[in-house]
C-alpha cells in the first residue's frame, strides 16, 4: 500500500516537473504554447521546434536516464552490499570517459573522416567510444568477479576508475584545442545532447537493463543477507554477479554515452527510495528508484535550464549540490557507515 | 630603462610573436609561451630547444627559471590574469626587464594593431611599424567606405559549444568587424567594457534569430558540433551555403592557430575576410583567416 502511494505521488511529481521543463527555459512558454507546439509537429512553428525538437527529447532523456542511473546504483549497492557503490565507484563511468577520450584522440590523429567512417555521422564517435570504454571496464570487472569477493571487487573498480582517469589526462594532453573542446562538451554531462533518433538505441538497451533488474530482483534480495544465505536458497552468486554487472552496463553505459558522465544519481537515489518505501526488498524498490531517479535528474536539468541571465550551470554541479549533502547526511546518520563510534 | 634596439626578446603571448613577425624580427625571439606557435620556424625552434618555453599567458605565469637562463633584453609579458602580477614584480627583482603588454585587451581592433609601434620602438623598426600601421589603417578605412553604401546583411557569429549551448559574438572588437564589414549582427548587445565580447546562449535563444541569419560565422576551433540539426533546418545561411569558420589559418596537427596571432596585427586582413564573406563582390583576394564551410562542418 505504501509502495503504491509513494509511486503515485512520485508519478504526479514527475508529471508536474516534466510540464515545467517543457514550459520553462530561456524562452518562456505558457501551457497553451506547449500544447500548441505538441499539436503542430512538423509545422515549423517556433513553439513546435522549441517544444518538440529541443525540450521534449531532453525531458525524455532526463526521465529515462535518471531512472536508469538510479536503477544501476540500486543494483550496484545491492550486489556489493555497500551504500556507496554505483557506476562511478565501479569505474564504469571512468571507462566511458576513457573510451570517449580515446576516440577523440584517434580522430585527431587519423582525421575527422575516421569518426565519420566509424559512426555514420560526426559526433556519434564519442558515443561509440564511451560504450566501448564502459564495456571494457565492465568486462574486466566481470572477469575479476569470479576470483574475488565483493569488497575487493569494489576496491578494484575504484582502482580501474583511477587508472582510466590517469589515462584520460595523458590522452587529453595530446589533443588539440578543437578535440579537447569536443571531449569537454561531452564530459560536462547534459541531457540536451540527446536527439530523437538516439532513442532508437537508448530505448531497447535501457528496456533490457530494466528487464534484467526486474528478473534479478528476487535473487538480489536474497543476496542482501549474504552470499552464504543466498547460496543456501539456490542462488548461484558468481553467475548473479555477472548478470547484475551486465544489467548495470545496459542501464548505465547508454546514458553515459549519450548524456556524458552524470554524477550522483546512481549514488543517492537508492537511499532515497529505501527511505520512502521503508523496505530493502528489491522488487519494491525498483519502481520507486526509477521514479525518484527520473524526478531528480529532471529537476536538476530544469534548474540548469532556468533562464539565468548570461549564466549556464552544469548538470553535475546541480546534482553535486543536491547529492553531496544527502550523502554526508547519510554518512552521519548511519551507524554502520559512521564507524569509530560505540 | 630599456636599451634599444633589443636583440633578445622573450614573449608569453602568441600575439607578440606575430607583431615581431610582421616587423621581420622573429629571429630575435629567445623564449616564447610554448610549442603551438603558428609560425613553423618559431615552433621548430622551440621543439629543437633553441627557443625557450616560458608558458603561455592564458595557461600559466611565466617560468622564471627559463627566463633567467635565456637572458632576454626584454620580456614582453601579457598579464591576462591579474593573479600573475606578483610574478611580474618577482621577475623585475630578479633583474629581468619586463614590459607588460595589453594589445589583446584593447577594445578596438585598430587599437590592438597599433601596439606594433611599441614593438617597432623596442626593436629599432619604428619607421617600419609606423608605415605598416598606416597601411593597415588606410585599408581598413577603404573597406569601411566600400561597404558603407551596401545594405547590411543580417548575420550571426556564433558557434556550438556542446549540449544546447552556443557562444555568440555580441559586442567589442569582434562585433566591430561585423559592423564595419556591412553585417547586421542579430545578437548585437550594447557596448560594455566590463562584459566579454561573447555570450553563451542556449539553442532556444539562437533559434528565433537563426531564422533571419543570411550569413553565419559558425565555425570555430573551440566548436563542439551539435547533435541536434534544428538550427540547421531554420536558417537561410544554411540553406544558401553562406557559412564560414575562423579556422582558415590553422595547423591542427601542431595545435597552432593564427587566429590567436596575426589577427591582432593585421585587422585589415581580417576585415577584408569579413567583407568578402558578406559582400563578395567587393574583395577579390582569397580568404585568409575565414574559410567557407559546408553544412554540418563547424571547424
Amino acid at each position: 500500500m505504501r509502495s503504491l502511494a509513494v509511486g503515485l505521488g512520485l508519478a504526479a511529481v514527475l508529471v508536474i516537473v516534466s510540464l515545467a521543463s517543457l514550459m520553462i527555459g530561456q524562452v518562456m512558454l505558457s501551457a497553451g504554447d506547449v500544447v500548441a507546439g505538441l499539436g503542430s509537429i512538423g509545422s515549423g512553428s517556433m513553439e513546435s521546434r522549441i517544444v518538440v525538437d529541443l525540450r521534449l527529447p531532453r525531458v525524455l532523456a532526463a526521465v529515462i536516464g535518471g531512472a536508469a542511473l538510479g536503477l544501476a546504483g540500486l543494483l550496484m549497492q545491492t550486489l556489493f552490499r555497500n551504500p556507496l557503490a554505483d557506476a562511478w565507484s565501479l569505474g564504469l563511468m571512468a571507462g566511458g570517459q576513457f573510451g570517449a577520450a580515446l576516440v577523440i584522440v584517434a580522430g585527431a590523429i587519423v582525421g575527422p573522416g575516421f569518426l565519420m567512417i566509424l559512426t555514420g555521422f560526426a559526433g556519434l564517435g564519442v558515443v561509440v567510444g564511451s560504450v566501448l570504454g564502459t564495456l571494457g571496464v565492465a568486462l574486466a570487472m566481470s572477469a575479476m568477479a569470479r576470483r574475488v569477493g565483493t569488497v575487493t571487487l569494489l576496491v578494484l573498480g575504484l582502482m580501474l576508475g583511477f587508472l582510466a582517469q590517469g589515462l584520460i589526462s595523458v590522452l587529453l594532453h595530446f589533443t588539440n584545442r578543437s578535440q579537447g573542446r569536443i571531449f569537454a562538451a561531452w564530459n560536462d554531462a547534459t541531457f540536451a545532447n540527446v536527439v530523437w533518433s538516439d532513442f532508437v538505441t537508448l530505448g531497447p538497451l535501457l528496456a533490457l537493463g530494466l528487464l534484467g533488474a526486474v528478473v534479478l530482483a528476487k535473487p538480489l534480495t536474497a543476496l542482501l543477507l549474504g552470499d552464504v544465505y543466498a547460496e543456501s536458497l539456490g542462488v548461484n552468486v558468481h553467475r548473479l554477479r555477472r548478470l547484475v554487472l551486465g544489467a548495470t552496463i545496459l542501464l548505465a553505459a547508454p546514458v553515459t554515452a549519450f548524456c556524458g558522465p552524470v554524477a550522483f544519481v546512481g549514488l543517492i537515489v537508492p537511499h532515497l527510495a529505501r527511505g520512502l518505501i521503508g523496505s530493502a526488498r528489491i522488487g519494491a524498490l525498483i519502481p520507486a528508484t526509477a521514479l525518484i531517479g527520473a524526478v531528480l535528474a529532471l529537476a536538476a536539468d530544469l534548474v540548469v535550464h532556468l533562464p539565468w541571465e548570461q549564466h549556464f550551470l552544469h548538470l553535475n554541479a546541480i546534482l553535486a549540490l543536491i547529492g553531496a549533502p544527502l550523502v554526508i547526511l547519510l554518512l552521519l546518520r548511519s551507524r554502520s557507515l559512521r564507524g569509530g563510534e560505540g | 630603462m630599456i636599451r634599444t634596439p633589443v636583440i633578445r626578446i622573450a614573449a608569453n603571448a602568441a600575439s607578440d610573436e606575430a607583431f615581431l613577425g610582421q616587423l621581420g624580427v622573429k629571429d630575435r625571439l629567445v623564449a616564447v609561451g610554448g610549442r603551438v606557435s603558428f609560425d613553423d620556424a618559431v615552433r621548430q625552434g622551440v621543439i629543437d630547444g633553441r627557443i625557450g618555453q616560458i608558458g603561455y599567458n592564458w595557461h600559466a605565469p611565466p617560468n622564471l627559471d627559463v627566463l633567467l637562463a635565456v637572458r632576454p633584453d626584454v620580456f614582453l609579458m601579457r598579464l591576462s590574469d591579474l593573479a600573475q602580477t606578483p610574478v611580474l614584480d618577482r621577475a623585475r627583482r630578479l633583474g629581468l626587464t619586463v614590459v607588460p603588454t595589453f594589445a589583446e585587451d584593447e577594445p578596438t581592433y585598430l587599437g590592438r594593431a597599433e601596439w606594433i609601434r611599441l614593438h617597432g620602438l623596442l626593436t629599432g623598426r619604428e619607421a617600419e611599424a609606423d608605415r605598416l600601421f598606416a597601411q593597415i589603417d588606410m585599408r581598413v578605412q577603404a573597406l569601411k567606405t566600400a561597404v558603407a553604401a551596401r545594405p547590411a546583411v543580417p548575420m550571426l557569429w556564433a558557434y556550438p559549444a556542446g549540449g544546447d549551448r552556443w557562444v555568440a559574438t555580441v559586442r567589442g572588437a569582434e562585433q566591430a568587424y561585423l559592423a564595419d564589414a556591412g553585417g547586421l549582427n542579430l545578437l548585437l548587445r550594447p557596448e560594455d567594457p566590463r562584459q566579454w565580447s561573447s555570450e553563451t546562449l542556449s539553442t532556444e535563444q539562437i533559434l528565433p534569430v537563426a531564422a533571419k541569419a543570411e550569413a553565419w560565422i559558425i565555425g570555430d576551433l573551440h566548436a563542439a558540433p551539435p547533435r541536434s540539426t534544428t538550427i540547421e533546418r531554420v536558417s537561410p545561411a544554411f540553406r544558401d551555403g553562406r557559412l564560414f569558420a575562423n579556422t582558415g589559418r590553422s595547423n591542427l596537427s601542431a595545435n597552432a592557430y593564427d587566429w590567436y596571432q596575426t589577427v591582432f596585427v593585421r585587422p585589415d586582413w581580417v576585415l577584408a575576410d569579413f567583407v568578402k564573406a558578406l559582400h563578395p563582390e567587393l574583395v577579390a583576394e582569397p580568404f585568409r583567416f575565414l574559410k567557407a564551410v559546408d553544412r554540418g562542418v563547424y571547424r
